[in-house]
């Protein structure tokens, strides 16, 4: 038995394990009640969760909950905000995974902005923007009815791994999201968000596209970090977009393109080949509540950030031959300058 | 730990770590721990910390730790207790790691039974908490 093993194994140099947990209870029963943190038998009770690595998982119920502990002071309406307590309270919010991601995105944009003014550390923010921090940092206590179930895997016989990724841009900011979809031998299929990753719109001003092509980059490394960290065999990498423009990029070789375009469309082909990219519409395209936030209160059931578009919980045969959008025009526009080879002159 | 005998007169260098207790009242298992700080500047200006070499950190990252705990139906999570303790120093660096401790001394020819206070330097076996060295193996 694993557990046998290790606590064998970690004894040879000494190490002893306690504070055991466990979503199972046989894997508690053989330990002494000190070695164990979570007492036999499960309770169910919200106050029997544990802190693992930062997160708060609650074993019986085997989720995640509390994803943010940031008490509202009573006396903070007469706290200064400045930028340096912005920064503090931004700091909180705990989220490796980026699942919180449409949420945080908003503070993300808001900071931005707020350094636009380019009022220093400790200035107070005008008073629009302190009130607009505000009302959003109180409505932040909304995510602690967020609950996510550990275990992506529902079932233990998966006939079918696949990674869906889905990358978006607004004008104010760009995100990747990725999905686990599990095909059981019952026919079942389970899709669960896995991670995501958001980032600010540079304050110089780009084209969309271009912001959409920084969207498919960004998914196409969390995509290789996602793939390289779980080791599935033999899974299935799909991505999707909503950016037409992105797409004819992505199927050719990337020489036609201008520097910007042609280093990342290259880029983004080395990760994830060009047949595995498809075509998703707006509506549907989950990463679009990342790019374009989601207040707190409206995050915690959100089906769509959660699980994916409706269709990709259906059989595969109702996703997997969609009609491809033909080249888009706008491509063009980020086509090389024609120039005839220059001769290269040397003087003998 | 090692009571270095005063007898003895070593040549050579020597590194004095300071140290002191922290209690904390909130963890079920040690409620004291010994806290060295290897960043203090001893006598020729330089620190403990600042010779060592801090090297890659070791294990896996968060992401994928975080990632790889929801694949699998049945779960667990465990400590390792007083890690640090378990973890032998060579004996070649152990004059690096020396620390005047407090020791409490039973009298015996003093018939009162009363406790003396005695300062005298100990020599760490142990890789002691806050110093560099040991972030390799327990960098989160």
């Amino acid at each position: 038995m694993p557990q046998t093993q290790l606590t064998e194994f970690l004894k040879c140099g000494g190490f002893e394990l306690r504070k055991w947990s466990s979503n199972h209870p046989s894997l508690l029963e053989n330990l002494q009640p000190e070695q164990r943190e979570t007492q036999l038998p499960l309770q169910i009770d919200m106050d029997n969760s544990v802190k693992t690595l930062g997160i708060q998982w609650h074993p019986a119920k085997d989720i995640f909950t509390s994803f943010f502990y940031f008490s509202v002071q009573p006396n903070n309406n007469n706290k200064t905000v400045t930028k340096r307590v912005l920064l503090s309270d931004f700091a909180k919010l705990f989220d490796p995974l980026g699942r919180l991601a449409p949420t945080i995105v908003l503070a993300k944009v808001m900071f931005q902005k707020f350094w636009l003014l380019g009022i220093s550390w400790d200035e107070a923010l005008p008073l629009n923007f302190m009130e607009q921090w505000l009302s959003f940092r109180n409505d932040l206590q909304q995510l602690d009815k967020i609950q996510i179930h550990r275990c992506v895997v529902n079932s233990s016989t998966v006939t079918n791994y696949q990674l869906h990724g889905f990358c978006d841009s607004s004008e104010t900011a760009y995100a990747a999201v990725i999905y686990l979809r599990t095909e059981c031998e019952s026919g079942d299929v389970a899709v669960h968000l896995l991670c995501s990753k958001t980032k600010v719109a540079p304050i110089k001003q780009i084209s969309l596209p271009r912001l959409e092509l920084c969207g498919a980059t960004l998914l196409a490394r969390l995509m290789d970090a996602v793939n390289s960290s779980l080791l599935l065999s033999g899974n299935e990498v799909h991505a999707w977009t909503d950016s037409t423009v992105v797409l004819s990029w992505l199927i050719g070789h990337p020489n036609p393109w201008k520097t910007y375009v042609g280093n990342r469309a290259s880029e983004i082909q080395d990760l994830i080949p060009p047949k595995h990219w498809k075509h998703v519409t707006s509506g549907d395209n989950p990463a679009d509540c990342a790019s374009r936030g989601v207040s707190p209160s409206q995050l915690a059931t959100h089906p769509l950030w959660w699980h994916g578009p409706k269709w990709l919980q259906a059989d595969s045969s109702a996703w997997i031959s969609l009609p491809q959008p033909t080249e888009n025009s706008v491509a063009q526009l980020e086509q090389k300058s024609e120039k005839l080879p220059g001769y290269c002159k040397t003087r003998i | 730990m090692e009571l270095i005998s005063t007898n003895i007169s070593y040549e050579g260098e020597i590194y004095y770590l300071p140290h002191h207790g922290v209690v904390q009242e909130s963890t079920t298992t040690t409620k004291l721990r010994v806290v060295f700080d290897g960043s203090a500047k001893s006598s020729f200006g330089i620190s403990l910390n600042d010779k060592f070499m801090v090297g890659p950190k070791l294990q896996d990252d968060l992401d994928s730790i975080l990632l790889r705990f929801r694949l699998h139906k049945v779960a667990f999570v465990a400590d390792i207790a007083k890690m640090y303790r378990q973890i032998t120093v060579d004996d070649s660096h152990r004059d690096y790691r020396e620390f005047y401790g407090v020791t409490l001394l039973k009298n015996r020819f003093v018939t009162t039974d009363s406790q003396q206070l005695l300062m005298e330097p100990h020599r760490l076996h142990l890789l002691p908490h806050g110093v560099f060295s040991n972030l390799p193996w327990t960098s989160k």
